[in-house]
């Protein structure tokens, strides 16, 4: 496994044809900015086996700017959101790996920020502001991932799937547990914690996160997983102790001109 | 947290003005700064000053008693049925009282403060602030109102001295925004990253108390480290009325940071309105921040914060009240120095 520096970002896809090059060019658009950090990056483009034009879109896209860093891996069957973020882990290039939604989009110029804090505290994590906003809204209406790594995390989640991560750490931990549908990113979240790894909330805007019907961000959608979520909390709490054992991660903000907060 | 009753900030003479001044103890921490900083500059003015959170506060014979803030004070306390008897009895024994307001008159908040002040016999409302709200009021309180031009403590007056002496250290962070989150904060946000800078530092956790310590949230020393490496510290209020919040423009000035409100929803500064070229209507806000008149426009605050300390705007409202006031602050800063009364 490549232990690099620079950073992947990689866009898991399935049937997200009108969004793919919102998300593709914010990638692109971050790739610019760590080569302009002296780092080397690329985006990695991982389609679920997509039925809408996904596919032809993204090989258009690939031959147009592979050169600027753009790769596609295409599944031949449908394994899911988990299994395609896994396969972006070891598809991936560079020691830290992005994890975006095809439909999400990156605050390009801020990702030297998350790469840095990485580095300078060895984290397996960095996680920032998310700004959410409607699917066509010009301007946010809220803000996810907006607080510190907290025990509240482990009675419902707080922090998108959306930020930077140490990909040695993330690999040694096991990747993305793809039995936990719908739940893979929360999983993953209490399983670092739960394993001592440091996860930093880093105070400045990480991405945009558009909200649409198929978002998880929908509570509906949310509930129809409950019974996930219930095996997720019988996992990491479930006699209820976890607010009283000792969290490495409580409360780690960290910023690179100021250290930890 | 505070400790116990803080007793003898002032001199010890016996024949010396005597004041308490009461803390909530808990909830947000910038309540109890605000005490203790009214505490000092009593201090400077000659008076014997106490400070006690609401809980260890007890009435007695003095000259005045403060209360910061009383809302918070009667929520320390238990809530209004158990607070007010409280507050009455502290008040009771002072020949003058004021409850001390941080907030926009338009606010609930303020109403509720009015509230508390008529049911608990707080004759008068201290608004600690930049601007002068009288014209916002539609009618006049069920209590007296009296504007406080804020300002700062002798303490306060040597750190920012110290600040602009250090004035070309590195600033990395273009701006920081710090509050709770809301809708049009999140907008406002949005508008930064996009038109202004991207790399500024946001800080919107959800609406909790903010304690001094023991709360995810960021203390005093670790905000003060924030708008010490920060160019512009910016932020918009939280409801549409105009308001100069004091603290937003006080903390990034101790940190040598310039502080910038931004006037968001079509709203104008009154025209008597201090401290005019800090507060930016949106549009105007990139082209502020990018400009190269930063360490200028520090310094122009300095000065207008030379002109206005804390013991100036206080020794007005004392003597209107009867008590030692503005002469004592003429002794207290011995006409020169930092401070001064020039308005």
């Amino acid at each position: 496994m490549t232990t690099r520096d620079g950073v992947s970002i990689v866009i898991p896809n399935w049937n997200h044809e009108v969004f793919l090059p919102r998300s593709v060019t914010s990638g692109l658009r971050g790739v610019e900015a760590m080569a302009r950090a002296g780092v080397p990056a690329e985006v990695v483009v991982v389609d679920d086996c997509s039925r809408d034009g996904s596919a032809k879109l993204l090989r258009q896209l690939e031959a147009l700017y592979h050169g600027r860093g753009l790769r596609v891996v295409a599944r031949a069957a449908n394994r899911g959101l988990a299994a395609a973020r896994n396969l972006g882990l070891d598809e991936s290039s560079y020691r830290y790996v992005v994890f975006m939604d095809a439909d999400n989009e990156v605050v390009a110029d801020n990702l030297p920020i998350f790469r840095e804090s990485l580095r300078k505290t060895g984290a397996a994590a960095a996680y920032g502001n998310l700004l959410v906003r409607g699917m066509n809204d010009a301007a946010a209406h809220g803000v996810l991932s907006n607080q510190s790594f907290q025990r509240g995390i482990f009675r419902g989640n707080y922090v998108d799937a959306f930020a930077m991560f140490d990909r040695v750490q993330v690999v040694d931990a096991g990747r993305y547990d793809a039995s936990c549908s719908a739940h893979e990113d929360y999983e993953l979240w209490l399983h670092l914690a739960a394993a001592g790894r440091r996860v930093l909330f880093v105070p400045v805007a990480f991405g945009y996160y558009y909200e649409n019907a198929g978002s998880m961000i929908n509570r509906e959608q949310a509930d129809q997983n409950a019974g996930v979520h219930r095996r997720v909390k019988r996992i990491f709490d479930q006699v209820g102790a976890r607010s009283g054992l000792p969290l490495e991660t409580d409360c780690l903000r960290y910023h690179p001109d100021l250290g930890y907060l | 947290m505070p400790r116990s009753a803080d007793r003898g900030r002032g001199r010890e003479d016996s024949r010396a003005p005597s004041a308490l001044v009461v803390i909530p103890g808990t909830v947000n921490y910038f309540y109890n700064t605000n005490g203790r900083r009214l505490a000092e500059a009593l201090g400077a003015m000659g008076y014997r000053v106490e400070v006690a959170p609401a809980r260890e506060a007890t009435g007695g014979a003095r000259d005045l008693c403060l209360l910061t803030n009383i809302a918070e004070i009667v929520h320390a306390l238990g809530g209004p049925a158990e607070a007010v008897g409280k507050v009455r009895a502290l008040v009771a024994g002072a020949k003058a009282a004021a409850a001390v307001s941080l907030d926009s008159v338009m606010t609930n908040w303020f109403r509720w403060t009015v509230d508390l002040c008529a049911v608990s016999n707080v004759p008068t409302i201290f608004d600690l602030g930049l601007w002068d709200q009288r014209p916002l009021l539609e009618a006049p309180p069920a209590v007296r109102y009296r504007f406080v031009r804020d300002g700062l403590t002798p303490t306060e007056t040597a750190t920012m001295e110290a600040a602009l002496g250090e004035a070309g250290r590195p600033r990395p962070i273009p701006w920081a925004f710090v509050g709770h989150v809301t809708a049009e904060r999140a907008a406002f946000v949005d508008e930064l990253v996009r038109a202004v800078d991207p790399g500024g530092f946001v800080y919107l956790p959800p609406l909790e108390p903010i304690a001094e310590s023991g709360t995810p949230h960021l203390d005093p020393r670790q905000f003060h480290a924030v708008l010490a490496r920060s160019r512009y510290h910016v932020w918009c209020s939280h409801h549409g009325h105009f308001y100069m919040e004091p603290e937003r423009f006080r903390l990034p000035l101790l940190a040598g940071c310039v502080p910038l409100k931004v006037l968001t929803g079509g709203q104008e500064a009154p025209a008597d309105a201090p401290l005019r070229e800090l507060l930016v209507p949106l549009g105007e806000l990139p082209a502020r921040v990018r400009s190269s008149d930063r360490e200028a426009s520090y310094r122009r605050l300095c000065g207008a914060y030379r002109r206005h300390p804390l013991a100036a705007g206080l020794g007005a409202a004392l003597d209107e009240l009867g008590l030692p006031g503005a002469s004592a602050t003429a002794r207290a800063v011995g006409g020169g120095g930092r401070g001064g009364l020039a308005a």
